[in-house]
């Protein structure tokens, strides 16, 4: 899938959710004014929404945590350095809150650098493990970490380094665009063209119920 | 004074929140520090110290003003005195155990002493948003059992409910349930981020915004006891819930972009989460409709101005500040930078403000004085105060964040060059806290001169004053058109950043102008509306 064929996509299901919410309201106004229109279920459809919405995230987290066969992200038990793998250095991570300076994937405290971007910045293990070596008991990282504590470390961003971000944070190496990674994950059936339409469908529904209860309930008070 | 004794326990809650409250400006105030001289607390108290102290204490503050509220409204709804007040006052006892433990061990996180069981962080999580340990989380739960227990025992047959008292209930529930997802460890990062997002979004776009939507209108039932107006609150409120679960809950997506979860997301949260805008639009048109067809002068001018407060900022702050950075294309530029605490600031203080609606509700009735001049005149200095400091804080967080996509992203600078680079909007954002800190004050004394002064018994009701523009609702469907183009405009701004004119020809004007535009325009549309509402309503002119 290409990715203007993505942005082709967002934009008609988006703009051709409220066209068809538009027309929808203007048959039922029409209708309306003839006193034919019936009462809409608001009651039954409002919690049936709910319901479906609640649905569709029960049946889409196994697919987003990597629960299938063709996982999108490497297993922190694997990734190792001099031994120690990546989940010993997450624990780590957590044990000194590195997420209340640094961001992870983009979400922390901003107060220092991305952790991903410093990954990949840095490129192999070796960099990584001399960036922590420097920082470590400075005034930026006022705590001593043991070897075991470091080499944990660095394997945990070796693994945050290999994450498929959807090519995350915006670099000149992927062309300041996140639209190529879409070629390469469409390997996983629930990425690949064909499930994309089953998510162009979705979109529609809940932008035509959103629209169309916006107007109806502008004008009905 | 109060008709039901039981309600006074709602009293120490209320002070728990006042304190923490305070706690959380203080922590805010040295994270600024921090940006000016990074050597002052390094080593004594990190930054990542300090900030946890900053979430912690807003997330207990806020279940604080909600006990307090919930043990005020409760006895009222169920015509009697509070079930268990023995519970009550133990459960106020765990509140301040569960917030000076969590306080106690923090600082552990320094040199890293945590204790792991069963392949779980026990004294502190290490996870923004969810630090508290998971020995605290356990007496989170015993708190939200009792206050469950308390308010079932206490209240008639679930089935003569309004729809209003449901959702506070609802709202309350899922606000505890939704806590543990986030707090599990997983091994994985884009698992572990997926079920913490369900905590923190979950909880500002579904329970919590149910919670208060439900307390507004209690509120609003107990000022008026029409049956009218249950029947208006009743429709509002199912509206606004089935709005806002429809598009927040697959919403979710916009935080799933880039953690590592499929595409599918880009495409599901991409759309809907840009019509989350939908029930907050609705939500500031139908507010005007409830005022104009209830046609009662409101009485509790500072509580009317703090929801006036949520209103503004869950419109402004939450859905159009939002809208600008959750499409795709935007995100993938603002995403890890400031541009996101300029959203995420306005929106924490929505529910702040709602918490202190709250509290400013039932703070005459359980004190039984009058709301008097001095009262109004300081609960509205509170609001402006915090309203125009949060609106400069977050402008500057904004323009800040629009620079630093530049530098950090497209130069790829060492983030020394990117702080340097934020640092010009460092003033904003402190000169933003101060006067948030000024609107505190405010806020503080008028809830000590109740609780501890003599008041003069003359009830304050509101001057005759000419209408213009600045105290009517004339023109306020303008001002929200304006502001929805305003953030599109800021979402033109973000999204130039993929351009050739940027990226190739480092025609830098565009973005800057174009996000300059959009966040300036929208603190004063922002301003405009807040006056126009809250003003409107208190010299009554939606009366006519």
């Amino acid at each position: 899938m290409s990715a203007l064929m993505y942005e082709k996509l967002f934009f008609s299901s988006f703009i051709g959710g409220i066209l068809v919410a538009l027309a929808l309201y203007a048959y039922y106004a029409r209708k309306a004014k003839r006193a034919e229109a019936e009462e809409i279920p608001y009651a039954r459809l409002g919690k049936f929404m709910v319901l479906f919405s609640i649905a569709i995230v029960v049946i889409l987290t196994p697919l987003s945590i990597d629960m299938t066969e063709a996982k999108r992200n490497p297993s922190p038990e694997q990734v190792t350095y001099n031994g120690v793998d990546a989940v010993e250095g997450w624990r780590v991570a957590i044990d000194y809150n590195c997420m209340g300076c640094h961001t992870i994937v983009g979400n922390g405290a901003y107060y220092a650098p991305e952790l991903v971007y410093s990954a990949r910045k840095a490129g192999d293990a070796d960099k990584i493990r001399s960036v922590i070596d420097a920082y470590t008991g400075t005034k930026f990282m006022p705590f001593q970490l043991s070897d075991r504590q470091k080499d944990a470390l660095t394997a945990w961003m070796l693994y945050l380094r290999d994450l498929n971000t959807n090519n995350w944070p915006p670099m000149k190496a992927n062309d300041f665009s996140f639209a190529s990674s879409f070629d390469k994950n469409t390997v996983r059936w629930y990425e690949s063209f064909d499930a994309w339409a089953v998510y162009w469908v979705l979109t529609m529904v809940f932008t035509v119920f959103l629209v169309y209860s916006f107007l109806y309930w502008y004008a009905r008070g | 004074m109060v008709k039901y004794q039981s309600q006074k326990l709602a009293l120490p809650f209320a002070a728990v929140a006042l304190v923490l409250f305070l706690v959380q400006l203080i922590a805010g105030g040295l994270l600024a520090l921090y940006y000016i001289s990074p050597d002052v607390l390094s080593g004594i108290a990190n930054f990542n110290l300090i900030r946890a102290y900053h979430l912690n204490a807003l997330i207990f503050w806020l279940f604080a003003a909600t006990f307090a509220a919930v043990f005020y409204v409760t006895p009222i709804l169920g015509e009697r005195e509070l079930w268990g007040q023995g519970l009550v006052k133990f459960l106020a006892a765990v509140l301040v155990l569960v917030v000076i433990g969590i306080f106690v061990t923090l600082p552990l996180m320094q040199n890293g002493s945590n204790i792991w069981a069963f392949n779980q962080p026990l004294l502190y999580e290490g996870k923004e948003y969810v630090e508290a340990g998971r020995l605290w989380d356990v007496l989170v739960f015993v708190g939200f059992l009792i206050v469950a227990l308390v308010v079932l025992k206490t209240l008639p047959s679930p089935r003569k409910w309004p729809l209003a008292l449901w959702a506070l209930v609802i709202g309350a529930a899922g606000t505890f349930f939704l806590y543990i997802p986030g707090n599990i460890f997983f091994k994985s990062i884009p698992t572990s981020e997926y079920f913490r997002w369900w905590t923190v979004h979950y909880w500002v776009e579904g329970s919590l915004e149910i919670a208060y939507a439900g307390a507004i209108g209690l509120v609003l039932m107990l000022i008026i006891p029409d049956p009218r107006v249950r029947k208006i609150v009743d429709k509002y409120i199912f509206y606004d819930v089935v709005l806002a679960a429809t598009s927040g809950i697959i919403g979710q997506g916009h935080h799933y972009f880039w953690i590592g979860t499929p595409t599918f997301w880009i495409m599901l949260g991409g759309v809907i989460s840009v019509l989350e805008i939908v029930p907050l639009a609705l939500m500031a048109i139908e507010s005007l409709k409830i005022a104009r067809e209830l046609k009662q002068p409101f009485v509790n001018i500072p509580s009317l101005y703090f929801m006036v407060g949520i209103l503004i900022f869950g419109f402004v702050g939450v859905s159009l500040l939002g809208l600008m950075q959750t499409w795709p294309w935007t995100n993938w530029w603002e995403h890890g930078t400031w541009v996101t605490p300029s959203h995420g600031h306005e929106c924490m203080m929505a529910f702040a403000m709602g918490a202190i609606a709250l509290l400013y509700f039932a703070l005459p009735d359980l004190v039984g004085k009058p709301i008097d001049r001095t009262f109004v005149d300081w609960g509205k200095k509170a609001f402006w105060f915090m309203f125009v400091g949060q609106v400069i804080l977050a402008t500057s967080f904004g323009l800040a964040g629009t620079v630093q996509i530049y530098h950090y992203w497209i130069l790829g600078e060492p983030w020394q060059s990117v702080l340097a680079a934020r640092f010009p909007f460092v003033p904003g954002i402190i000169i933003g806290g101060a006067i948030v800190f000024v609107g505190y004050l405010y806020f503080a004394a008028s809830v000590f001169r109740h609780l501890l002064f003599p008041v003069p018994e003359d009830p304050y009701t509101p001057p005759k004053i000419e209408k213009s523009y600045f105290n009517t609702f004339k023109g306020f469907s303008t001002l929200v058109v304006v502001s929805v183009l305003l953030s599109l405009i800021g979402t033109t701004g973000l999204w130039s950043f993929s351009s050739e004119s940027v990226l190739t020809f480092k025609k830098l004007w565009i973005p800057y102008t174009l996000v300059a535009v959009a966040y300036i325009g929208l603190a004063i549309t922002a301003t405009l509306m807040a006056g126009k509402l809250a003003r409107g309503i208190e010299y009554g002119h939606h009366l006519e």
